[in-house]
Formats: structure tokens, C-alpha cells, sequence
């Protein structure tokens, strides 16, 4: 019965990401809109496009720009396995935040592989850009993953939400000033406003997704999706204390709406200003933050 | 590092209007900037020498799409200083006003564009929306809402319908009371101070050397405005003040663009209040046979990106015998645009060439 209910969860897992990373593209797109004083696309109109995506004849450039996107989304695929998701962990047992850490890097590498070999002007600085940023906030996220899990002496996530559970959520705990730097870090993540610099379409043309047509754009959409899900999933169930599915779901849009009002409300970043922020204050943030606990603990 | 040719338009989505700039770039850092307004060229100069005196409204309106009643202001006032027509009082200040209420609709169309480069869309369809307002106006006193053609030689062609001084009013109104909505968004934006100030900046000398106009040179801190020093239509019957900023940089010319809305929307209300009554156009001859004395004449006004001037030489015929205009995005697209790209990061292509307010088909006619 528990392997039953392992096979399941596997299966289960990834298509709850899928849907709820799906339905916020959707969502982003009307919030906006509405901010705008725009009427706005219908709800599933993601829906619709990666119907239609699919059905569209895609260019390739070549073996490694194939396989590029593929492990850019295999890499968010798996990753959705180790984040619990309202109680639903299908790996729960097996390396938890060091290997979040590790695989939250293959989608910015797979992207770099398979824009190398689009041999795009676009898509080089897009690339450049990408990696940069990536660099730049990984230093603030490694120091609140250094807190977290020294605090919490562990480094499963399913023990992590279960000690939120039996205490209060880390956000009010000594991690409170880890939280604000995750949330400060959490546009660079998801790469939103003002840190969208990597996708810029006025400044180098949609950067890398310039050579992505038909099926390649959809699996990138899709990419896009999963990303949005495990970057927020992550922030709720690290801090805001996970929770049964509705609940989390609930906090996830949250986060989300959030999310949102940033992106309305900020033009974008050149890619040194976007390094010196998320090098300056989350940084020092989440360092003090670490020390704090490393004196408590 | 290795050298790139990077394509700046005309198919980029950053592009706004037919116009394209080839980069040399190192990196992020650009060796050099070609600009190209070739790709709308239609040649309306020629054309103009093939048409009759009033057959050429359609064609000097479309040189410039964001704003064409100033190209309709300016061959009329040519036509008029080599005909030695008369324009009523009231004519006058119909065409002040009207010409006002497109400077508004301009801005906000280059509001629109600069936000929209710098990834902001929210203020970017804010600044639509109000455009709208404004286009409105014109479809309800001319039937088209881009090109409008309704100064004339003579003065205008019909006079303001009823009830039509309270929809200016309150549509200005409802665009003016959204600046502090606009200021606390966009204009002290912390970001957006921090992409646009010290970026494209020009100096007053360079400025004056390279011909420029408008923004650009009030902008670095130089009182010059055509409506002040050569007054037109009927803004010297009212008080209002040329809005300058020192620094020279894009973020200065964004916030004279802006104070210049104010000040426009401003002068709107007190030319409706102070507006005479009378006939608002004297009678020109029968159009396709009207003839103009030989002679040339020069006229120069403020459009809402500089100064636009025309020279215009008659042979005693019914058709131009050569029409030239003086448009400000000349300069500023070609000459200063290269010059200012000139070792700016690729990020900021965008903001300088918004910044200048190019308007790809003035420059080349």
C-alpha cells in the first residue's frame, strides 16, 4: 500500500505543479492586466498557447539545443519530487535542501546549453545575464539555507514544515530576517520585475527565449511554469509553514499576489545594479541573520 | 572578447516606429552605433511638388504619426506667409488649443514608449489610456483620431461643436489628476531614477553645436522655445512658462516632457477662458484652381519634439515648386543618437533613443 501510495504521489506531484504553476501564468496575466486598466486575456489562455505550441512546427539548432531545454526541464521536474506540497513528498527521505540547491541550478545551465548553440547575439547577453543573476542571488540563498538549517539541526524540508507545525512559522521565529531576505531575493528567483533583465524583450529582444518557436517555446513555457511553483512552494513551506494542501495552495497565492504587485510596480534593472542589490542588502540580511543563529544555537 | 554585430530593429521588439540601429558591441559595451531611417521613406518632399496647394494636407500629416496637427500648423502657416492670408482672431485661438491638446496627446504617446523601455508597463498603459482621451477630443472634432487635418489655410475648418469646451475640460482633468499617481509610480520611482539619471547625457555647447531642439536642449538648461521667441497662433496672449531642467541627461529630459504636459494643460484653460468670438476662417479661392504668387517664405514652430521649420518656394503656380522641411528628429536621431550611443551599455539603447524622442519618418522624407 505504501508503494502504491509512493507510485502515486510521484505521478501526482509534478501535475499539481504543473497545474497551479499553469493557472498563475494565467492569473499574472489578468492581475496585470487589471492594474493596467486593461481587460486582459481569459484565464486559460496559457492553456490555449502551449495547446497551440505544441502543435507548431519548432526550429532546432542542433543536438545540444535539444537537449538544453529538456534538461532544464527535467531538472524542474525533479525538483518538484523533493518539495513537500501540502503533506505529498515523494522524496522526502533523500538529501532535501543540499540537493534543492544543487538541481535549482540545471535549469539556468540547461537554458545556457541549449542558447549556446542558437548562436543569437540576443541570446549570448541574455545568457550572460541569466548567469550572472543566478550567481547573484545563490550568495544570499546560500546563507539562508545555512540558517535554516542550522537551526532547525536538519536538512529535510518534511522536518522543517513539521517543526513549523508543532512551533510557529519560521517567518516569527529568530529566522524572521531570513524570511525578509528570501522574500527580497524572490523576484530575482523568479525572475520578475525588476529582475526580468535575462528576458528583456525591449532591450535584446526576449533574450533567451529569441530562438525558441513551436514545441521549444511550449517546453520553455513550461519550465517557466514548474519554476514559478518550486521558487514560492519553497518560500511556503521554508517559512510560511506549509501545511495541508488547501492551506498551502492558499499561502502559495499569496506569495503570488505579491509577487505581482512588485512586478506592476518596478522597471527593470541593468543586470550590475540588479548584482550590487542582491549582493548589498539581502546579503548582509541573511548574513547577519546566519550569525544570529549560530549564537543562539 | 569577441566583437558582435547586434541588430537594434527593425525587427526588435524594443523598436518602436521603422527605424533600426546596427551595433558594434563588445560584450555589453557598444564601439559603435549606425542609425538607418530608411525603411519608411516615401519621399513627401517630391511628392509635394506633384499636388495642389491644399492636396498636400494628407501628405505633411503623415511625416509624423505621434503628432502630425503641427505638420498641418506649419505648411499652413507657409501657405498663408506666401498667399498673404489673413487668419481671424478666434482662429488663432482654436489652433493654440488644438495644437496644445495634441503636445499632450504626444507626450503621453513618448511617455508611453519611454516606459514601456525601461519594462514598466503599468505606467506604460496608464499613459495610453489618457492618450485615448485625448484622441477622443479629436474624433469628435474631426472624424479621424490619428490624422486629423483640421487647420487650414485661413484658420480652421469648423469651429468647436457645442458642449465641446467642458469634454476638453474634462478629460484634461481627469488626465491631470493622475500626475501624482504618475509622479509616485514612474517620475520618483527610486529604479527609475537609478536606469535613467547620468545616462545620455549632453551638454549644452554639444547640444547647440549638433542642432539640437526641444527636450534636448531645454534639458541642459536653455530657455529656447519657439512659441516664446517667435510667437504663433495665440500663445503670446497668455502667461506660461518654458520648463527647463540643468543636468542634460534622460532622466531630466523625461521630467521636461513632463512639466510640459502641466504646462500645456495649464495654457488650455486659460485660452478657453480668455477665447474670442467670430468667424474662425477666411475664405480661400476655388482649391483646384488657386494659384500663389512667386515667391519662398520660411516659418518655424515649437512641435512637441523641437523646433520644425519649412521652407516653401512657389513659381506663381497651383503647386509647390519645392517644399523642405527642418524636423527635429533629424539631429537627434541621426547625429546625436550615434554619437550619445557611443560606448552606453546594450540595456540602455532603448532609454537614450526614447530619450531623444525620435520620430523615424521626419527624418527621412
Amino acid at each position: 500500500m505504501v508503494t502504491v501510495m509512493k507510485i502515486l504521489e510521484i505521478i501526482v506531484s509534478p501535475l499539481v505543479a504543473l497545474i497551479v504553476g499553469i493557472f498563475f501564468l494565467g492569473l499574472f496575466r489578468k492581475m496585470m492586466a487589471r492594474i493596467q486598466w486593461r481587460y486582459g486575456p481569459p484565464l486559460i489562455q496559457p492553456v490555449i498557447d502551449l495547446v497551440r505550441l505544441f502543435n507548431q512546427r519548432g526550429f532546432s539548432h542542433g543536438a545540444v539545443f535539444d537537449l538544453g531545454i529538456i534538461l532544464s526541464l527535467a531538472g524542474a521536474l525533479v525538483l518538484v519530487l523533493f518539495i513537500p506540497i501540502g503533506g505529498m513528498c515523494p522524496l522526502a527521505n533523500s538529501g532535501g535542501l543540499l540537493v534543492i540547491l544543487y538541481v535549482m541550478l540545471f535549469a539556468p545551465i540547461g537554458i545556457a546549453l541549449s542558447g549556446g548553440e542558437g548562436a543569437n547575439p540576443n541570446i549570448s547577453i541574455g545568457i550572460s545575464r541569466k548567469l550572472i543573476l543566478t550567481l547573484s542571488y545563490e550568495v544570499p540563498f546560500i546563507f539562508i539555507i545555512l540558517s535554516l538549517m542550522s537551526y532547525y539541526q536538519t536538512i529535510s524540508i518534511v522536518e522543517i514544515v513539521k517543526a513549523q507545525a508543532h512551533y510557529h512559522w519560521s517567518l516569527f521565529s529568530p529566522l524572521f530576517l531570513s524570511g525578509v531576505a528570501y522574500f527580497m531575493i524572490l523576484p530575482a528567483m523568479l525572475g520578475i520585475r525588476p529582475f526580468d533583465m535575462a528576458s528583456a524583450p525591449q532591450e535584446i529582444s526576449s533574450g533567451i527565449d529569441v530562438e525558441y518557436g513551436g514545441k521549444y517555446l511550449a517546453f520553455s513555457q513550461i519550465e517557466h511554469a514548474l519554476s514559478l511553483f518550486i521558487v514560492i512552494a519553497l518560500f511556503v513551506n521554508l517559512f510560511l509553514g506549509g501545511g495541508n494542501l488547501p492551506v498551502f495552495l492558499l499561502k502559495m497565492l499569496a506569495v503570488f499576489v505579491c509577487g505581482v504587485f512588485i512586478h506592476a510596480s518596478f522597471p527593470r534593472f541593468r543586470i550590475e545594479q540588479a548584482t550590487k542589490y542582491l549582493w548589498f542588502w539581502p546579503t548582509i540580511i541573511s548574513f547577519i541573520s546566519l550569525i544570529v543563529i549560530q549564537l543562539i544555537r | 572578447m569577441r566583437e558582435l554585430e547586434l541588430y537594434f530593429g527593425p525587427q526588435h521588439m524594443g523598436m518602436v516606429g521603422n527605424f533600426s540601429i546596427t551595433l558594434k558591441v563588445e560584450g555589453d559595451r557598444i564601439l559603435q552605433a549606425i542609425s538607418n531611417p530608411g525603411y519608411l521613406h516615401r519621399g513627401f518632399e517630391k511628392l509635394m511638388e506633384y499636388r495642389t496647394w491644399i492636396q498636400n494636407f494628407p501628405i505633411v500629416c503623415r511625416m509624423n504619426v505621434v503628432e502630425p496637427d503641427s505638420m498641418e500648423m506649419i505648411y499652413a502657416m507657409g501657405v498663408e506667409k506666401l498667399a498673404g492670408l489673413e487668419v481671424p482672431e478666434r482662429a488663432h485661438y482654436l489652433r493654440s488649443v488644438y495644437l496644445e491638446l495634441a503636445r499632450v496627446g504626444s507626450h503621453l504617446f513618448g511617455l508611453w514608449a519611454y516606459s514601456n523601455m525601461l519594462g514598466f508597463d503599468t505606467v506604460a498603459q496608464w499613459a495610453m489610456y489618457h492618450r485615448d482621451l485625448v484622441l477622443d477630443l479629436f474624433e469628435e472634432l474631426t472624424g479621424g483620431r490619428v490624422y486629423h487635418i483640421y487647420i487650414w489655410p485661413g484658420g480652421v475648418r469648423r469651429d468647436f461643436p457645442k458642449g465641446f469646451k467642458d469634454k476638453i475640460v474634462s478629460a484634461l482633468h481627469s488626465i491631470g489628476g493622475c500626475v501624482p499617481d504618475y509622479n509616485n509610480t514612474f517620475f520618483e520611482n527610486r529604479l527609475f531614477y537609478d536606469r535613467a539619471k547620468g545616462i545620455g547625457k549632453i551638454s549644452q555647447k554639444e547640444a547647440m553645436e549638433l542642432g539640437a531642439a526641444g527636450q534636448v536642449l531645454r534639458a541642459t538648461g536653455m530657455k529656447y522655445d519657439i512659441r516664446k521667441i517667435q510667437p504663433y497662433a495665440a500663445y503670446d496672449k497668455v502667461d506660461w512658462e518654458v520648463p527647463i531642467r540643468e543636468e542634460g541627461d534622460a532622466y531630466s529630459r523625461i521630467l521636461v516632457i513632463r512639466d510640459e504636459m502641466i504646462e500645456s494643460v495649464h495654457m488650455i484653460f486659460k485660452l478657453l477662458d480668455v477665447m474670442p468670438e467670430g468667424p474662425v476662417y477666411h475664405r480661400i479661392p476655388n482649391p483646384f484652381k488657386w494659384t500663389i504668387p512667386r515667391g519662398d517664405a520660411y516659418v518655424r514652430i515649437e512641435s512637441s519634439r523641437g523646433e520644425l521649420g519649412l521652407y516653401l518656394v512657389s513659381d506663381g503656380g497651383d503647386k509647390p515648386y519645392r517644399a523642405h522641411f527642418r524636423t527635429p528628429s533629424y539631429p537627434h536621431g541621426l547625429i546625436i543618437l550615434e554619437r550619445l550611443l557611443k560606448g552606453a551599455s546594450v540595456a540602455d539603447v532603448g532609454n537614450i533613443m526614447i530619450s531623444l524622442y525620435v520620430v523615424a519618418p521626419e527624418i527621412d522624407r
